[in-house]
């Protein structure tokens, strides 16, 4: 599949802080990047890099076949649209006249065209209500209207359910959705909202502290986070030889916790096999991990 | 490059700003007319009837009625000189407002191409002054017609020049204007500036600094002549009587304005250019 997105140790620091250090990834086209991490992990900083709105500090970065050294990256940039923290909206223009602005400098002139990116992202019949009186939800949805003007290959979001009631979210889930699945615009997305997140996202990038800690595919984390028998023992290093022995996948979470990975059905037979050995087993029992028990766990092993 | 100065002309045009201070610019010189017509009415009344007292003569009535009388370059050229308090103030409202409501996300992710953004707006910058100046002109000749005595349009195509000098330095202002509010990404330096201009502070900081540097350079030295705002608002004065001069003046006006104009639109598009977009 063609790859739409490379960067290569991009980095970006501010005078004593490396808001983003040496951060590596590779999207294909048509996918939906989630990039996750927490307030400060540096998604918004990266994410304004491969938008063109800042220049890296050292590192490389390919968008649509053009590459950072070869002094063409700007004609990439022009495929690119982007919604970066606040939507950059005139309050005292109207939606139409805001994304009309933005068809301009594209060099878009009809009248249609705009009304057709209002009515996608539910504002075509907002009338001459000026920006300053809109919602949270109706500025963001504007902001992606904004960032789709100029039919762009690669779309980037930064966090753009924030402060959005259930119904927008899920309004704004159905047009990220729709765009992907009817123009295979690529669209790379933050959020806290990791559930959401996990409805939509087809791959995962996890970043902490400015690392990239984790890059994985839906499919990989569904299998990080599928159903394991989780053994709690004050012996985990004994009860780690009786599960070898038994042919048991486990991994060894802290001090007193295993998950084992396969025979999750027999849990009795494996409690009655630690109990046989005089290993004390405080608890066991089925669990599997939601997408914020990874990415704490992530965050864990990363301090 | 022509998208780009179409958006940003499309938007000058749906500003309020630009529709309120050329009103604003009208109703100043409207008043100012008003309450000074009478006083300047009495103040060619009393010349004229001092050079009766003391010259007979058709030749000197003629001289004063022309020339020292109630024309456009006598009546109506301070009244044109408030335009560079707009000019400034609306640059920096309009620029700062791209930057401040963050619109500039949504178009400047092209960094190679940026310096487009720094040509439209000085285009904004260059139409704004002319159809600011070309008002201001329009309007104090016609307050002129309406409330002085005795007016009459002789020497207008020396006033349509002076108004074409100033139209030039304001250009190079109005550029200044945007440079300033790009730099600091706020509106009040500039505003600050053209306060201080206009209530003749920077004139008395300069004069301050031309009186030491001509005694160190041992001869006259007026930093009002190499900066645009200052040569429109102490030095820039055409002569209905001597063309030489007005010559001299228009030409140091435009090459005044080129220079700094240049230098302002290199130095806005280098910045925004180099620098993150916020």
């Amino acid at each position: 599949m063609e790859t739409i997105l490379t960067t290569n140790l991009l980095t970006k620091q501010f005078k004593h802080q490396k808001a983003v250090d040496s951060v590596s990834v590779q999207i294909e086209r048509g996918a939906i990047y989630g990039l996750i991490g927490r307030n400060g992990a540096g998604k918004t900083t990266f994410l304004r890099m491969i938008a063109g709105l800042a220049r890296p500090t050292s590192g490389e970065m390919e968008i649509m076949g053009f590459h950072s050294n070869g002094g063409k990256l700007s004609t990439a940039f022009e495929r690119v649209g982007s919604l970066i923290e606040q939507p950059g909206l005139y309050h005292h223009l109207d939606a139409f006249e805001n994304c009309k602005l933005k068809a301009i400098c594209c060099g878009v002139y009809s009248r249609d065209y705009v009304n057709q990116k209002l009515s996608l992202v539910g504002l075509g019949d907002v009338g001459k209500k000026t920006v300053g009186h809109f919602s949270l939800g109706m500025k963001q949805r504007l902001g992606i209207a904004l960032a789709m003007i100029g039919e762009p290959d690669l779309l980037i979001l930064d966090e753009p359910i924030n402060g959005l009631d259930p119904q927008g979210i899920i309004e704004v889930r159905d047009i990220i959705q729709k765009i992907n699945r009817e123009q295979n615009i690529t669209v790379i997305i933050s959020s806290h909202i990791l559930e959401e997140l996990s409805k939509i996202a087809t791959h995962y990038g996890f970043i902490h502290n400015g690392r990239l800690v984790r890059q994985l595919s839906r499919e990989a984390l569904m299998e990080q986070c599928a159903d394991r028998l989780e053994i709690v023992t004050d012996t985990p290093d004994k009860a780690c030889t009786v599960l070898d022995r038994l042919g048991c996948e486990y991994k060894v979470v802290d001090r007193q916790t295993l998950h084992v990975l396969n025979h999750i059905d027999n849990g009795a037979m494996i409690n009655a096999a630690l109990g046989a050995e005089g290993i004390a087993v405080a608890a066991i029992g089925k669990k599997n991990e939601s997408l914020e028990d990874y990415f704490i766990e992530l965050i864990h092993q990363a301090n | 490059m022509f998208n780009v100065i179409r958006m940003e002309l499309h938007r000058m045009f749906r500003t309020r700003s630009f529709y309120i201070t050329l009103a604003v610019n009208v109703i100043l010189i409207v008043l100012l007319f008003s309450m000074m017509a009478s006083s300047i009415n009495e103040g060619f009344a009393a010349a004229k009837n001092s050079v009766r007292q003391n010259v007979e003569g058709l030749e000197m009535e003629m001289i004063l009625d022309n020339r020292y009388g109630p024309n456009p370059m006598n009546v109506c050229f301070s009244f044109t000189g408030w335009s560079i308090l707009f000019v400034v103030i609306f640059m920096a409202c309009f620029v700062g407002r791209f930057y401040k409501d963050g619109f500039c996300k949504n178009v400047m992710g092209s960094r190679g191409y940026r310096f487009r953004f720094q040509m439209a707006q000085s285009v904004c910058a260059v139409l704004y002054s002319a159809v600011n100046i070309i008002l201001a002109g329009t309007v104090s000749l016609l307050m002129a017609k309406a409330l002085i005595q005795s007016f009459t349009f002789a020497y207008l195509d020396i006033f349509c020049l002076n108004l074409f000098g100033q139209f030039l330095l304001l250009c190079a202002v109005g550029s200044f204007s945007a440079f300033l509010t790009e730099w600091t990404r706020s509106t009040v330096p500039a505003i600050v500036y053209i306060f201080l201009l206009s209530t003749n502070i920077v004139a008395m900081m300069t004069s301050y600094i031309d009186s030491h540097l001509s005694d160190w350079l041992h001869k006259e030295f007026v930093t009002a002549n190499y900066l645009p705002s200052l040569y429109f608002t102490n030095q820039f004065l055409l002569d209905v009587s001597d063309s030489a001069k007005n010559n001299a003046m228009l030409l140091h006006a435009a090459l005044l304005s080129l220079v700094f104009f240049v230098i302002y639109n290199v130095a806005g598009a280098a910045l925004i250019t180099k620098s993150d977009v916020k």
